[in-house]
């Protein structure tokens, strides 16, 4: 691996935006986690004939009603809450109208504007759904273009649709394109809204708790979902330190890799697993005994704690009882493509708060995943560094080092 | 600028048999035009969504055609990227009208999956045991062009050593608004890290560059600058081939492409990524010739070009050993 500071520019976070079950806004976000997240409700579309409609839903009065179109295309909850995010996370890092001009955005998106789809199968043309009212095509994930759109960014303007994984590869991207001297700042991220093929898809497959996400708990029955939208600007730090603006933290490295073993399960072994996180740490220039916190993947699918608990214990070794993980998705939901945007927005608050706060109650660990998932209180966070792992159907690994900003700039 | 030199070239197209025809595709294909039992012959490959079998066949004609260099590339060291638009939305639109008239469990579970339309990609990873990563693309008709560009960039900052390429689509179901025309097909590309040298094992170079047309903005800007850093370095380019639709940004491409070569070519794009990528693999796969720009846009405001440097037909399969 060449890519990294040590072989380019210095990439710091600059500024942040959160639409969640917790509310619109980072600062809703934050105060939402330190108390101890929400729960999930079944999800309003009478059409979702499925036995488990659970999600962890963004507040009805936080979705936002505009844009409410892109060219032809009627847009769906998922693009108008990236937009909302976007715009707070330009503002937060204090961007003016010519930076934002020729602003690239690259976000991960995998179900995009499924919704607005959806709404047309289920209403029909003239139901209650937005219908389009003409014969164009529809591309379903105009996402990204949504807020390129929004924001009169006329920079390059790419979507990629890793699954689950999408907004940790954008972010990688983001990343690449800043080290490499493309670009000086990028506006990445995700955003999805509820979807009723995917939760039909996971009912299918029999991957959904019935009772609440749970990861690493021993009565983990699956997911559960959740929407949303998570946006950072990513900013060479030699461009943040000439705008004055205050980093929250440093992505120190990103890896990649791919099981290629299984459409839907990871490969047990965890090889190519730990190998991203390894990468990771190297590209960042830290070991192991530099990270302070993990955001996991987690997701509360069986084999996916058990593989990631493993991983985590091997590249970590005697570390591992003592190394705190921040389980996310108890608190919202799993995000799917906007995951790792949520786990990278997240890293970079626990880096800025230096604190990790309570996870949600286990009822009863899984001997199996022997993590330390703090509970009822937080604790400071202790470490340089903190490691963030998305993962997705066809074993698709990403990892992210984000590092406290000192000395970045 | 970062580029990809094409070491192999395959489709899998209506109506053409090599990369060199990837223009006279069929409009209306005839159904049956893939034989997926004898472009994949063995065993779990029928049950796959059609755009999957598309990737797979494409793939594996670029593979071959790209000589010793995947196999001597360490399963570590290879990607994938995969730009689609449409490849999973027939198999959404059946899962859903399954949920509508009947319930979630009537969902096919072998094909349920591929919903996340990533999946693609990842098949391919499976059937080729590539570890280095595998990442899809989807922005609205520039996907394929920009899985070009995430391509060579990945190469550019370590991530892999060979990367595959390449876009593939299924035609939308006829109850999307827009479905007729839609692409159906696949191109691959197998590529190395471009050096600024002619590649004796290479059919040529690809550079591509991207902007984006936001409403109220002046086209001209963000085009001027896209172009003057595609064109910076190198001969000016000899022919511009636009792939464009009808729409306010497809208009406003057209107009600002008047002029910018010597030679300006317009064909239509349908829906999907893959008509772009058909004019590469075609231009490409006709061996040396000047330089050239393809440019593609959506309504949506993506807008693409992708410059082609061919080299001398070094390539074997131009001058006929392989």
């Amino acid at each position: 691996m060449t890519a990294g500071h040590g072989a380019g520019r210095r990439v710091v976070v600059t500024g942040l935006g959160a639409i969640s079950c917790l509310g619109a806004g980072v600062p809703a976000f934050w105060r939402g986690l330190a108390a101890g997240g929400s729960r999930p409700e079944p999800m309003a579309d009478p059409a979702a004939r499925m036995r488990n409609r659970r999600m962890y839903l963004v507040p009805q009065a936080d979705v936002p009603t505009e844009p409410a179109r892109l060219a032809h295309v009627p847009l769906a909850a998922g693009p108008r809450m990236a937009v909302a995010a976007a715009r707070e996370a330009v503002a937060d890092a204090g961007l003016d109208a010519r930076t934002r001009a020729g602003l690239p955005v690259v976000m991960g998106v995998e179900m995009g504007n499924a919704g607005m789809h959806e709404g047309r199968r289920a209403d029909g043309p003239g139901g209650a759904a937005p219908v389009g009212g003409d014969t164009a095509w529809s591309p379903m994930t105009v996402t990204s273009a949504a807020v390129g759109a929004a924001l009169g960014a006329t920079g390059g303007n790419v979507s990629v649709g890793n699954a689950c994984a999408a907004s940790g590869y954008a972010a990688a991207l983001a990343a690449d394109m800043i080290r490499s001297g493309e670009a000086d700042i990028v506006l990445t991220g995700g955003a999805e809204g509820p979807t009723r093929v995917g939760m039909g898809v996971f009912n299918r497959l029999g991957a959904l708790d019935s009772d609440r996400c749970r990861p690493f708990d021993l009565h983990r029955q699956g997911t559960v979902f959740g929407d949303g939208a998570a946006m950072l600007v990513l900013e060479s730090a030699e461009s943040a330190a000439r705008r004055g603006a205050t980093p929250y933290a440093e992505l120190a490295g990103a890896a990649w890799s791919c099981d290629a073993h299984h459409p839907t399960a990871p490969d047990p072994r965890g090889t190519q697993a730990s190998r991203s996180i390894r990468q990771a740490l190297t590209e960042a220039g830290l070991t192991g005994s530099d990270i302070g916190a993990v955001v996991p993947h987690g997701t509360g699918t069986p084999l996916n704690d058990v593989v990631e608990s493993r991983v985590l214990n091997e590249v970590f070794g005697d570390r591992s009882p003592r190394l705190p993980l921040f389980s996310l998705k108890a608190m919202i939901g799993h995000t799917a493509g906007v995951a790792g945007a949520f786990g990278c927005l997240t890293a970079a608050l626990l880096l800025h708060h230096r604190t990790v706060p309570a996870n949600a109650p286990l009822d009863e660990q899984d001997p199996e995943c022997p993590v330390w998932l703090p509970q009822k209180e937080s604790v400071p966070l202790s470490g340089r560094a903190v490691l963030v792992n998305s993962y997705a159907f066809g074993g698709n690994n990403v990892s992210v080092v984000l590092a406290g900003a000192e000395g970045a700039a | 600028m970062t580029g990809l030199d094409v070491l192999g070239l395959g489709v899998v197209l209506p109506g053409a048999d090599k990369p060199a025809d990837a223009l006279a595709v069929s409009a209306a294909p005839a159904p049956g035009w893939f034989d997926v039992t004898a472009a994949l012959p063995g065993r779990g490959y029928r049950r796959l969504p059609a755009a999957c079998q598309y990737l797979l066949a494409a793939a594996g004609n670029a593979l071959d055609d790209a000589g010793a260099a995947p196999a001597s590339t360490p399963a570590e060291r290879l990607g994938v990227v995969v730009g689609t638009n449409n490849a999973g939305m027939a198999l959404m639109d059946e899962q859903d009208r399954t949920i509508l008239d009947l319930d979630a469990d009537g969902i096919s579970p072998i094909t349920a999956p591929y919903f996340a339309m990533s999946l693609f990609a990842s098949r391919l990873a499976v059937e080729h045991t590539i570890h280095g990563f595998t990442l899809t693309t989807n922005s609205p008709r520039t996907a394929g062009f920009d899985a070009v560009q995430a391509g060579a960039r990945a190469l550019a900052c370590g991530r892999a050593d060979l990367v595959i390429v390449g876009a593939t689509e299924e035609t939308l179901p006829d109850s999307e608004p827009g479905a007729e025309g839609s692409d159906i097909g696949a191109v691959a590309l197998v590529c190395a890290r471009a050096t600024g040298a002619p590649n004796p094992a290479a059919y040529g170079t690809c550079r591509m560059r991207n902007a984006f047309l936001a409403p109220g903005v002046a086209p001209a800007v963000a085009l001027d600058e896209t172009w003057a850093a595609l064109t910076a370095d190198g001969p000016r380019p000899r022919h511009v081939h636009a792939v464009l639709d009808d729409s306010p940004t497809g208009r406003a491409v057209l107009d600002w492409v008047d002029g910018k070569a010597a030679e300006v070519s317009v064909s239509p794009a349908g829906p999907g990524c893959l008509s772009p990528m058909r004019h590469v693999a075609a231009l490409l796969g006709a061996g040396s010739g000047p330089d050239r720009v393809v440019v593609t846009a959506a309504a949506e405001g993506n807008v693409a070009f992708l410059r082609l440097t061919n080299f001398p037909d070094n390539h074997p399969q131009l001058h006929g050993s392989r």
